[in-house]
């Protein structure tokens, strides 16, 4: 099948039928690659979720006969011969994560404000090298950071707490929410900023009173993504809070989280202890997960109301 | 091509209803409307754009030469092919040359042969008033057009595969009068090879481009209706319907 070259010549409606002949007659080809590509990304799909539900269904599985209520407000027990399956609660685990992870938060969030903040302001070369350095932290291994904390600690000689691991964590929280952050406030339109400029605002209302507040759920979905991490963490707190059977939230004493606590669990000789990895687990996926919806539902509800 | 009784639907809230009109051949059709009457909607109802839409649902008939094009038998590809596309601002593929841009169509389309591809790019240029502007830059990327001249580019790219029916959703709203003027010139050749079908919030614009002319008005339960379909000159100078001629008088809208 072929058209004389010339289009010039060749009447408009014979050059359609050409066309649309040659449209339909590629139609079954094109079609088929359309399925082979769903049926590919597909496929590829369900490597990915697969061990992802293997894994959730494990937790589930093993870990579901522990959870009720007395699994949260007990202190833990210690299995022996008589009693091989009583491994009691986690309180103390939960609270050591709460204070733990909830002091990073404290400490971090207004550092990182403030340095996305003066990314945003100062434009320079020292500024875009110190951009470029946050985004090479948030892909460190985490472990780098509990190492340089238990440095402080061994040289300064001072005592293993959770406010070490808080410090720890927030190392790793900074850039995470700063980076965030920073994308937030260059996504506020410019004719904002040059409305409030006009108005005769400086560089200091301007930032707080009009791109901050504007940027505001996306910044708080940087926090909460960054929290989801935190809390799953167990290589920067693991050397830096030392250890404790008493549930306490004080930052000064030593603690143990969620994480730490699977770790000390995991060296156990009793299976019961070892199967309580899974309830623990089980806890963990589904704070990670609140935070993670909590932050993603933030930001879908920022970008509707642009 | 026929619409009859054509309703959209997003998410089970009626955007627009009870339209029953045509596309005539070789003739300019504009949907005209104050906004939120549902001109859009009903345009991308045309080439079955809403598929891309979550949650929309057409419903009704529309035909072309007699075939329905919701019921399967015409396949989307293939419609889309023969029922091109201008937007309400210039859309250019980024990083393909002005070229690139025009034959994208034509070669998506399985069309082969650089002789004729070369003609067909040529012409489409040609039809859309570009070819003088750009012959000498075709390998430039389209981006660099002026947005007039992006624009006329896009009427060149869907003219490429030789569509049945153009479809136009405000293609002057982001260009400056000159360039405005030069694509409403443009609507009177391009009427020879093929239908158009436009949307327009531009009375003045409807009045000097298109033959035919549908008037949508929202509804008290905000969902877009047709209130009024007829010739162009019949809508302006005699219409049947008490609402449009407050529109047109510009008592509202």
């Amino acid at each position: 099948m072929s058209l004389r070259s010339s289009a010039a010549v060749v009447p408009i409606d014979e050059r359609r039928a050409f066309i649309q002949r040659t449209s339909r007659d590629g139609l079954t080809r094109r079609q088929a690659y359309s399925r082979l590509y769903i049926a590919g990304a597909t496929l590829l799909l369900a490597v990915c979720i697969l061990p992802l539900l293997s894994v959730f269904s494990l937790a589930v599985q093993k870990g579901m006969p522990f959870i009720g209520w007395r699994f949260f407000t007990a202190n833990a027990a210690i299995p022996n011969l008589v009693n091989p399956d009583a491994v009691g609660g986690i309180k103390t685990p939960l609270q050591g994560t709460l204070s733990v992870v909830g002091l990073a938060l404290v400490i971090s969030v207004p550092f990182a404000v403030i340095i996305a903040a003066s990314l945003f302001e100062f434009r320079n070369r020292f500024m875009s090298w110190l951009e470029v350095l946050l985004s090479t932290v948030i892909g460190l291994p985490s472990i780098l950071f509990g190492l340089f904390v238990y440095a402080i600690i061994f040289h300064l000689k001072l005592a293993y707490s959770g406010i070490m691991g808080s410090v720890a964590l927030s190392m790793l929280m900074v850039p995470l929410i700063a980076i965030q952050s920073l994308d937030a406030l260059r996504a506020v339109p410019d004719t904002l900023v040059e409305a409030g400029v006009a108005l005769g605002l400086n560089r200091f209302s301007v930032m707080f009173h009009i791109i901050l507040p504007k940027a505001r759920a996306r910044i708080f979905t940087g926090v909460f993504l960054a929290l989801a991490r935190a809390a799953g963490e167990t290589a920067p707190v693991l050397f830096v809070i030392g250890m404790t059977n008493v549930a306490t939230l004080s930052p000064t004493s030593q603690q143990t989280t969620m994480t730490t606590f699977v770790y000390q669990l995991l060296q156990s000789p009793y299976p019961s202890q070892r199967d309580e990895c899974w309830a623990i687990a089980l806890v963990l996926i589904a704070i990670v997960l609140l935070f993670n919806i909590v932050g993603r539902t933030l930001l879908a509800r920022a970008e509707r109301s642009k | 091509m026929e619409l009859r009784d054509v309703r959209v639907d997003f998410s089970g809230v009626c955007a627009v209803r009870d339209v029953t009109m045509g596309v005539m051949r070789n003739r300019v059709t504009a949907l005209i409307g104050p906004s939120g009457s549902g001109k859009t909607t009903l345009l991308r109802s045309l080439n079955r754009l809403h598929d891309l839409t979550h949650g929309a649902k057409v419903s009704g008939r529309i035909t072309l030469d007699g075939l329905d094009i919701y019921d399967g038998s015409i396949p989307s590809l293939l419609l889309r092919s023969r029922i091109g596309m201008v937007f309400q601002r210039p859309n250019p593929f980024p990083g393909k040359s002005i070229y690139e841009n025009v034959a994208s169509g034509l070669v998506f389309n399985g069309i082969r042969g650089k002789a004729l591809i070369d003609d067909i790019v040529e012409q489409s240029l040609r039809s859309a008033v570009l070819w003088d502007a750009v012959k000498d830059r075709l390998k430039q990327p389209a981006t660099d057009l002026s947005g007039g001249e992006q624009q006329r580019m896009c009427i060149a790219r869907a003219l490429a595969v030789e569509p049945d029916i153009l479809l136009m959703d405000e293609p002057t709203s982001a260009l400056d009068p000159i360039a405005t003027q030069q694509i409403e010139d443009l609507l009177m050749s391009l009427k020879a090879i093929t239908s158009i079908a436009i949307v327009t919030h531009n009375m003045q614009q409807a009045q000097r481009t298109s033959d035919y002319c549908a008037f949508l008005l929202m509804g008290e339960d905000r969902a877009g209706e047709l209130i009024e379909f007829d010739r162009t000159d019949k809508v302006f100078n005699d219409p049947a319907d008490p609402r449009t001629v407050d529109y047109i008088a510009g008592r509202f809208g």
